[in-house]
């Protein structure tokens, strides 16, 4: 790949500006979001304001879904092209899906307290989510323990592809199986079953997510690259 | 190839003796804990079977080719013209009949003290016959990521079984149905699928990341 786009030093000279345009965007969705979600928008008519959570966990569990999907298209990139730069994104993307599967499950279980009578029940949705907070950790773990870093991504680069398979169970787990979790509310895109007073606060919130998701990722792909550089360096002193 | 197989299991038929008498004795150790109430031990076997199978395996695997990359065979592998997953597949089948069958029929003979009726111990060694290549595949996959890696078996574990669980989730529901009496196949055929689907792909991928597992 010999694209502009691709090339570690590009990306470190065009990231800064991206990172403060990514870091307003995130501050201002978060503001009006927030503020759209929590206060001015009517709560629902049978879950009352319990369902406000709606506003924090629906856009987070899309974003570790999202996440887990970049993580597997960049190791497959970084396992066919070897590109330094896929690598680095790979291993930069993983805590931050993890973050968003963790806030997804916490989120779900206080939404669950009060509506289900339970923090925590095994239906297929849930038990597919936690599996894909153990892919997450499992991709870790894999990443930490060889004890060259280049190793390291390429063994868990093949772990994050075969773990793809848990993507669509996620998705169809609330179809398939009969569960207390209720199905997605914006399946068909031009005619969604929630009111636009609920949309436009979730969908504030969900960019809010997304430009978080983006300023961690450039804050830690740089600082993974730069690490990089600095070790190929001191290897480098080391020879000569 | 195959001569070779046969040939090592004569050879380390002690060592596969402790895989079994680990199966034997962490089933004991369960139903000894239930207690002796047939209900719940007849809803937990087939549970503590499918896990204490699939941990054998996932145990069990990483020796196999821990041993063979010492002699160096991986790499003689590496060198042939064929792909890697000719050699992957034998493995797995020298697993499956040397290591699956003889837990699946030691599982079945132990499964009478669960209070399991004949037709119960019926299905659920099918399920184990169906979803074993599955666990086996899954396992040689996961010991050739962690082929080099610092963490041995548990690390295994940890990355494969999130992966195996949908083929337990299915056994459950299908066992399930037979105790209820009701009709299983629908879930006999998504365990069959699952299991021909994982077997598919950790054969894939594990020919594919099999240069970077032995070279490193």
């Amino acid at each position: 790949m010999k694209h502009k786009w691709a090339q570690p030093n590009f990306f470190l000279s065009v990231s800064r500006l991206l990172l403060a345009i990514s870091l307003t965007l995130t501050a201002l969705l978060f503001g009006v979001g927030l503020y759209t979600s929590l206060i001015s928008s009517p709560p629902d008519y049978i879950q009352g304001d319990a369902m406000r959570i709606m506003y924090i966990h629906v856009p987070a569990s899309w974003m570790a879904l999202f996440s887990y999907a970049f993580l597997a298209l960049m190791s497959f990139f970084s396992l066919v092209w070897r590109h330094p730069l896929a690598e680095i994104l790979a291993i930069s993307v993983a805590p931050i899906g993890a973050l968003f599967t963790f806030l997804s499950l916490v989120t779900g279980s206080l939404w669950g307290k009060p509506m289900w009578g339970a923090f925590w029940v095994w239906d297929a949705r849930l038990t597919s989510v936690l599996i894909l907070l153990f892919l997450y950790v499992g991709y870790w773990a894999l990443y930490k323990a060889y004890s060259r870093p280049e190793q390291g991504i390429r063994a868990a680069s093949f772990l994050a592809l075969i773990g793809i398979i848990n993507l669509p169970i996620i998705k169809g787990s609330v179809e398939w199986w009969n569960t207390l979790h209720q199905p997605a509310s914006l399946s068909k895109l031009s005619n969604p079953s929630i009111h636009s007073s609920m949309l436009v606060p979730l969908l504030l919130m969900t960019g809010a997510y997304f430009f978080y998701f983006v300023a961690v990722l450039i804050l830690r792909g740089r600082t993974q690259l730069i690490k990089r550089k600095l070790m190929i360096w001191e290897n480098m002193k080391t020879y000569t | 190839m195959i001569q070779r197989e046969f040939r090592i299991f004569f050879l380390s038929i002690g060592s596969l003796f402790n895989s079994f008498s680990f199966f034997a004795l962490m089933l004991f150790c369960a139903s000894m804990a239930i207690g002796p109430e047939e209900a719940i031990l007849r809803r937990t076997a087939p549970v503590f079977l499918w896990i204490l199978i699939a941990l054998t395996v996932f145990f069990s695997t990483p020796n196999l080719l821990k041993v063979e990359e010492q002699e160096g065979l991986l790499d003689e592998v590496i060198l042939q013209p064929s792909l890697p997953c000719s050699y992957l597949l034998i493995k797995i089948g020298a697993e499956c009949l040397f290591i699956g069958l003889p837990l699946i029929g030691l599982g079945a003979l132990l499964s009478s003290f669960f209070a399991l009726s004949m037709n119960e111990i019926v299905v659920l060694s099918l399920t184990l016959l169906i979803g074993f290549p599955a666990l086996s595949a899954l396992g040689i996959l996961g010991s050739l990521l962690t082929l080099h890696a610092r963490g041995g078996s548990i690390l295994l574990s940890i990355l494969i079984f999130p992966l195996s669980l949908p083929l337990l989730l299915f056994t459950i529901s299908v066992m399930e149905m037979v105790r209820l009496g009701l009709d299983s196949s629908a879930s006999f055929c998504l365990l069959t699928s699952t299991s021909i689907f994982l077997f598919i792909v950790s054969i894939g991928i594990g020919s594919w990341a099999f240069r970077f597992a032995v070279e490193g």
